[in-house]
C-alpha cells in the first residue's frame, strides 16, 4: 500500500551556513537506508527553515519485503539415530543457527528429505523501519557543531525542542534524541506563535503556509527572495549582485521573507567601497544595489522575517545600525591616515611574521631581495617594485585591517593611493595576495604578480626551512597547497621563464648560507611543486602518463614542463606518437642489457653498414635541429623530428646486428642508440608509456 | 511635558525591569564585580557558578570595559564602558528561548511588529577557556542580546549545560526609546531628563585618550605581568585560595586589554599571553571542580 510519510524536526534556530547541508544530508541518508532496505516510493521532498527540517516521502510502499533466508540441514536418514535424538551433525548445524529442533521442519524432493529452516530476517513493520531510519538519518547528518543542551547528553546542531511523525494520518509513535513524536506544528515565532494540528502528512507544507505563515520549502523562499528583491531594485532603476552564498544564507535565516527598500547616509559612499559592501554583505545581510554604471548606491534591500505593521521601524532601525558601523568604519579610516602611510613600515617590527621567521619588517626586507631577482624575468620596473614591497604589509597593522582583516591589501591600495602612491604600485599591494583561492584571478600588472610571487615565495620557503611543511591528509595549517597552486598558476599564466629550483635557493640562502640540510629542503621544495603540478593537470583531465613523462625530468622552469606536457597531449593516440613509443621501447630495451657507460662518441671508423651510416648523418641533423628547436621551445616540431626517425631506425634494426662479436663495434651501435634516446629526454621519459 | 514622557521606559527602569523579571523566574539577583571586566561573564558567580553539576541561577547587571571599543564619544553606538545585564541559569530550563522572548515583551518590545532574529555565533573566550553555542539576537538589524548554551567554562566540559544570556542595556535602551545616539538615552526622569550623554561622555572621551593614547605600556606591562605572577603564588599556596587568584587573573587581563588597545603586543606575543593565562584560569576551574565534587 501507499503511504505518505512525513517527519519533521523542529529546533531553535539552525545555523544559517549550515542549514542547507544539514537538512541535506538527512535527506541523502533517508534516500540511502530505503533503498538499503529495499523499501519503495515515489518522490522524497525536503524542507529547511531556522526553526524545522523535514523530509516527506510520498507513495511510500508500506508492504516491505521481509527477506527470508533459507537453511537446508542433514539428510532425515543422518539427521536422527535410532532412538530419534539428534545426531552430532544435526546438533551442531542447529547449534550454529542459534535455533532449537522444534523450529526446524522438513523439506524433500523425489530422492531424499532434510531437515530445514528458513529464517525471516526482516519481521518488522514499516512503522519501526521509519523510526530506525529517521534516527540513524538525524544522527548522522553533516553537523558542523554539535552541542549539547539538556541532561540527555543527545547532540545536535541546536537543541531539538520537537518532533513530528506521521505516516499518512497516523502518528508514529517514538522517542526521537529525546523527544516524544506528536502531531503539532509549530507557526512562525513571531507572527502567529500558534499551535497546528496536523492531521495528515498530505496536508505539509500546505498547512504550515496556511495557519503558520511559513514557507517551509528552501527553493520557494529562495526564489522568491531573489524575484521580489530584483524587483525592487529594478523599480529605481537600479539592480543586484546576488551572490548565491549570501542568497542562501538570508534563506536560511527567515521563514517569512519580506523585502525591504532602506538608504543609509550618502556620505558613506566616500569610504572604500569594499568596506562597504563587506559589512552590508557579510555582517548584516543586505543585498547591495548597484547604478547602470555598476556603481554602488546607497540603497540596500532588507530581508526581514516579519510582515510588520509598521515596516518603516523595521527600516530605520536597521539604517540606524548601518549607518553607525559605518561611523565606525570611517573613524579608523581617518585615524589610520593620520600618519603617513609608509610611516607604518618600521612598526611592522613590531608583528610577527612566523616564529624564528622574524617579523613582518624582516619578510619586507626578504620580499625585496627576491622581487630583485624575480623583476629579471618578469620586466616589471624595480624601482617600483620596490615600494611596493616595502608598502605591501603595512596596513596589517592599520586599525580598519585589525577591525576588518578581509580587507588586508585592498585598505592598502587605498592608502597608497590617498599618500599620492602611483596607481599600478598601489595595486600591486592589494594584488598580491591573489590568487587566494583555487577559482581566484591572478594578478594583472608586472609589479603585481612579481610582488606576488616574491611574497609566497618567502612564505613557503620559510615554512619549509622551519620544518612547518607537514601537508599530510587533511592537515594544511598554513596553506601551503593554496600557495604553491598560486605560484604555479602565476607562472604559467603569465609565462615567466624563471627557474623555480633556483629562486628556492635563494630564497633560503637569505636565512644561512650554511644551512645543513639545505638541499634536502631544496628537494622536499622541488617534490612539493611538481606533485602540486602532476594536481593542476590532473584537474584539467590531462593524461596522467603524459604528465608523469615530463615531469619526472625535473625541470625549473615550469612554462616548459606546461609546453611539453601540451604539446605530446596533441598527438595522444596518434600513430605519431605510438610510433615514437614503439621505437624508444625497442632502444631502452636494447640498452637495459648492456652494462656500458656509452659516454663516448661515435666513431665513424667502425661503420660497417649502409644503414647505420644512414642513421648516423640524420641523427647528426636532427640533432642540430632539434637544439634549435629546444632553444625556441617548440615542442611540436621536436616531435616530428622525432617521428622522422622512426622508419631509418626501423631499417636499422631489420638490418644491422647490434650484438657484434666485434666489442668495439658493438659499443659503438650502442652508443649510436644511446644518442638517439637521450634526444628523446629532451622532451619527456617515454618509458612512461609502455 | 516633552520631559516625561509616559511610555517612555528609561535607561533604569530596563534594569529594574529584567531584574524583576528574572527573579520571578526563580533568579538570585546580585551585584556586579567590583573589578575591571570585558563582559558579564568574567564575573566570578558566572565563571565558577558553570563549572560542576551543582544548579546555578543568578542574574546582575556588569559594567563592561573593553579599551579597543573607545571611539572618543563619537560613534552612536559603540562605547568602551557600558553595561550588561547578565543571566545564568543550569540546568537549561526547555523553554529557555521563550522566557528570553517575554522578558523583551514585558519591556514593551513588540515582538510581531518588529525584526527579531537568532543568528549563529557561537561564542568563545579563549582566554577563560570558555566556548559555547547560540545566536547574537537582532532587533531589526541591530544585535541586543549574546545568547550561550556553555560547552566548556575554564576548559572544563559542562555537565548541566548552563544557558548565558547577555543583554546589551544600551542596545535595547536605543530601541525602545527609538534614539539614533548611546548619548541620547533617557537614563532617568526626575524633574528633568538625565541623558546616557550627560552621566558618561566625558568618561568615554577621556578613557578614549588615556586609552589610545597616554596609557603607558611599560606600567601597563608590569602591572600585567604582577597580577599574573601574584595569582600564580596564590595558586602554589598549600591549600590555593582560588578567588583571589581568580581575581588577580581578572586584573590582569584587563591590563592586557589596554596593551592590546594600544596595539602594543606582537602577534606571537599576544598569542603566548593568552596561552599563559588560559593555562592559569585552568588551573583555577580545575581545583575548583575537584572541590566541589568531593
Amino acid at each position: 500500500m501507499n503511504k505518505t510519510f512525513l517527519i519533521e524536526i523542529g529546533t531553535e534556530e539552525l545555523p544559517q551556513k549550515s542549514l542547507q547541508n544539514i537538512a541535506k544530508s538527512f535527506r541523502n541518508n533517508v534516500i540511502l537506508l530505503l533503498t538499503k532496505n529495499h523499501i519503495q516510493y515515489k518522490k522524497i521532498l525536503w524542507f529547511a527553515t531556522p526553526r524545522r527540517i523535514a523530509i516527506k516521502i510520498e507513495e511510500l510502499n508500506t508492504n516491505i519485503i521481509t527477506l527470508k533466508k533459507k537453511y537446508k540441514g542433514p539428510s532425515i536418514s543422518n539427521a536422527f539415530d535410532a532412538l530419534g535424538n539428534p545426531t552430532p551433525s544435526t546438533q551442531h548445524w542447529i547449534k550454529k543457527l542459534g535455533i532449537t529442533i522444534d523450529k526446524t521442519s522438513r523439506i524433500k524432493n523425489k530422492k531424499k528429505e532434510w531437515l530445514y529452516y528458513e529464517h525471516y530476517t526482516n519481521n518488522r513493520t514499516i512503522e519501526e523501519k521509519l523510526i530506525e531510519i529517521s534516527i540513524f538519518s538525524i544522527k548522522n547528518s553533516s553537523v558542523p557543531n554539535f552541542m549539547k543542551w539538556n541532561i540527555s547528553n543527545i547532540q545536535f546542531s541546536r537543541p531539538i525542542r520537537n518532533v513530528v511523525m506521521l505516516l499518512d494520518n497516523k502518528i508514529i509513535k517514538a522517542e526521537i534524541l529525546g523527544i516524544q513524536t506528536n502531531r503539532l506544528l509549530y507557526g512562525h515565532r513571531f507572527m502567529k506563535n500558534n499551535v497546528i494540528n496536523i492531521s495528515h502528512a498530505n496536508e505539509y507544507p500546505e498547512i504550515l503556509l496556511k495557519f503558520g505563515k511559513i514557507i517551509a520549502d528552501y527553493n520557494i523562499r529562495k526564489n522568491k527572495i531573489k524575484i521580489e528583491s530584483k524587483k525592487i531594485a529594478n523599480s529605481f532603476g537600479g539592480h543586484l549582485k546576488i551572490r548565491d552564498q549570501l542568497l542562501d544564507e538570508i534563506t536560511s535565516l527567515v521563514e517569512w521573507p519580506i523585502v525591504l527598500l532602506a538608504k543609509f547616509n550618502k556620505k558613506f559612499l566616500d569610504l572604500p567601497n569594499e568596506i562597504l559592501i563587506h559589512i552590508m554583505e557579510n555582517q548584516q545581510k543586505y543585498f547591495t544595489i548597484y547604478d547602470h554604471n555598476n556603481k554602488l548606491t546607497n540603497n540596500f534591500i532588507i530581508i526581514s522575517n516579519v510582515e510588520s505593521k509598521y515596516p518603516k521601524n523595521i527600516i530605520l532601525g536597521n539604517i540606524k545600525v548601518l549607518n553607525s558601523r559605518f561611523s565606525d568604519a570611517e573613524f579608523f579610516f581617518k585615524k589610520d591616515q593620520k600618519i603617513p602611510f609608509k610611516k607604518y613600515q618600521p612598526l611592522l617590527k613590531n608583528v610577527i611574521f612566523q616564529h624564528s621567521l622574524g617579523s613582518l619588517y624582516d619578510k619586507t626586507n626578504r620580499i625585496k631581495y627576491l622581487i630583485s631577482w624575480i623583476t629579471k624575468f618578469t620586466k616589471a620596473n624595480l624601482k617600483d617594485c620596490i615600494q611596493a614591497a616595502n608598502l605591501c604589509k603595512c596596513d596589517l597593522i592599520t586599525d580598519i585591517v585589525f577591525e576588518f582583516p578581509k580587507m588586508q591589501g585592498i585598505i592598502g591600495m587605498y592608502y597608497a593611493l590617498n599618500n599620492g602612491i602611483h596607481k599600478d604600485i598601489a595595486i600591486a599591494i592589494q594584488e598580491h595576495y591573489l590568487p587566494k583561492f583555487s577559482q581566484d584571478i591572478i594578478p594583472s600588472h608586472p609589479i603585481s604578480y612579481s610582488l606576488a610571487l616574491a611574497d609566497k615565495i618567502d612564505t613557503l620557503v620559510g615554512l619549509f626551512f622551519i620544518g612547518k611543511n607537514s601537508t599530510s591528509g587533511d592537515k594544511d595549517p598554513f596553506s601551503l597547497r593554496r600557495l604553491v597552486i598560486g605560484i604555479i598558476r602565476i607562472i604559467l599564466t603569465k609565462k615567466i621563464s624563471i627557474n623555480l629550483f633556483k629562486l628556492f635557493k635563494k630564497s633560503l640562502n637569505i636565512y644561512d648560507n650554511n644551512i645543513q640540510n639545505k638541499n634536502a629542503i631544496l628537494e622536499n621544495l622541488k617534490k612539493f611543486v611538481l606533485e602540486k603540478m602532476y594536481f593542476i593537470y590532473i584537474k584539467q583531465k590531462y593524461v596522467p602518463i603524459i604528465i608523469k613523462s615530463v615531469l619526472i625530468c625535473e625541470v625549473p622552469y615550469l612554462i616548459d614542463l606546461d609546453l611539453r606536457i601540451k604539446a605530446i597531449s596533441k598527438i595522444y593516440n596518434s600513430n605519431t606518437l605510438k610510433s615514437l613509443i614503439l621505437i624508444h621501447k625497442r632502444i631502452s630495451n636494447i640498452l637495459k642489457l648492456s652494462s656500458e657507460a656509452l659516454h663516448e662518441e661515435i666513431n665513424k671508423k667502425l661503420i660497417k653498414k649502409l644503414e647505420e651510416k644512414i642513421i648516423i648523418s640524420l641523427l647528426e641533423h636532427t640533432q642540430k635541429k632539434i637544439q634549435l628547436f629546444h632553444e625556441n621551445k617548440d615542442y611540436p616540431s621536436i616531435l616530428l623530428e622525432l617521428y622522422n626517425l622512426y622508419q631509418p631506425v626501423c631499417n636499422f634494426f631489420e638490418n644491422v646486428k647490434i650484438q657484434d662479436i666485434n666489442t668495439s663495434i658493438k659499443t659503438n651501435r650502442l652508443i649510436i642508440l644511446k644518442k638517439i634516446q637521450n634526444l628523446f629526454f629532451i622532451i619527456a621519459d617515454f618509458s612512461y608509456f609502455y | 511635558m516633552e520631559n516625561k514622557m509616559n511610555n517612555l521606559i528609561t535607561f533604569h527602569q530596563i534594569i529594574f525591569i529584567l531584574k524583576n523579571y528574572w527573579q520571578n523566574q526563580s533568579c538570585t539577583i546580585i551585584q556586579p564585580l567590583d573589578i575591571p571586566i570585558g563582559a558579564g561573564t568574567f564575573h566570578h558567580k558566572t565563571f565558577f557558578g558553570a563549572i560542576g553539576s551543582k544548579p546555578t541561577s543568578i542574574a546582575y547587571v556588569q559594567a563592561s570595559r573593553r579599551p579597543s571599543d573607545g571611539r572618543y564619544g563619537n560613534n552612536p553606538n559603540r562605547l568602551q564602558h557600558y553595561y550588561q545585564f547578565q543571566v545564568l541559569i543550569k540546568p537549561t530550563p526547555d523553554n529557555i528561548q521563550n522566557l528570553y522572548l517575554q522578558s523583551l515583551q514585558i519591556l514593551n518590545i513588540d515582538l510581531k511588529n518588529n525584526d527579531i532574529r537568532f543568528i549563529e555565533d557561537n561564542w568563545e573566550n579563549p582566554t577563560l577557556g570558555a566556548c559555547g553555542q547560540g545566536w547574537e539576537v537582532w532587533i531589526n538589524g541591530m544585535e541586543i542580546t549574546q545568547f550561550t548554551y556553555f560547552q566548556q567554562m575554564g576548559g572544563i566540559n559542562c555537565d548541566p549545560i548552563p544557558t548565558e544570556i547577555t543583554y546589551g542595556l544600551e542596545r535595547i535602551a536605543l530601541h525602545i526609546q527609538n534614539k539614533k545616539n548611546i548619548y541620547d538615552i533617557v537614563w532617568n526622569t526626575n524633574e528633568i531628563n538625565i541623558t546616557y550623554g550627560e552621566l558618561f561622555f566625558q568618561n568615554e572621551l577621556e578613557h578614549s585618550i588615556y586609552n589610545f593614547e597616554y596609557s603607558n605600556i611599560n606600567i601597563c606591562s608590569n602591572l600585567f605581568k604582577i597580577h599574573i605572577q601574584e595569582a600564580k603564588t596564590i595558586m602554589n599556596l598549600p591549600s590555593p585560595l582560588l578567588l583571589p587568584a581568580y581575581e588577580h587573573m581578572l586584573y590582569g587581563i584587563h591590563y592586557f586589554n589596554l596593551l592590546d588597545a594600544k596595539r602594543a603586543l606582537s602577534t606571537t606575543e599576544r598569542q603566548q599571553n593568552i596561552l599563559n593565562i588560559r593555562s592559569i584560569i585552568k588551573k583555577i576551574a580545575k581545583q575548583h571542580y575537584n572541590k566541589e565534587k568531593n
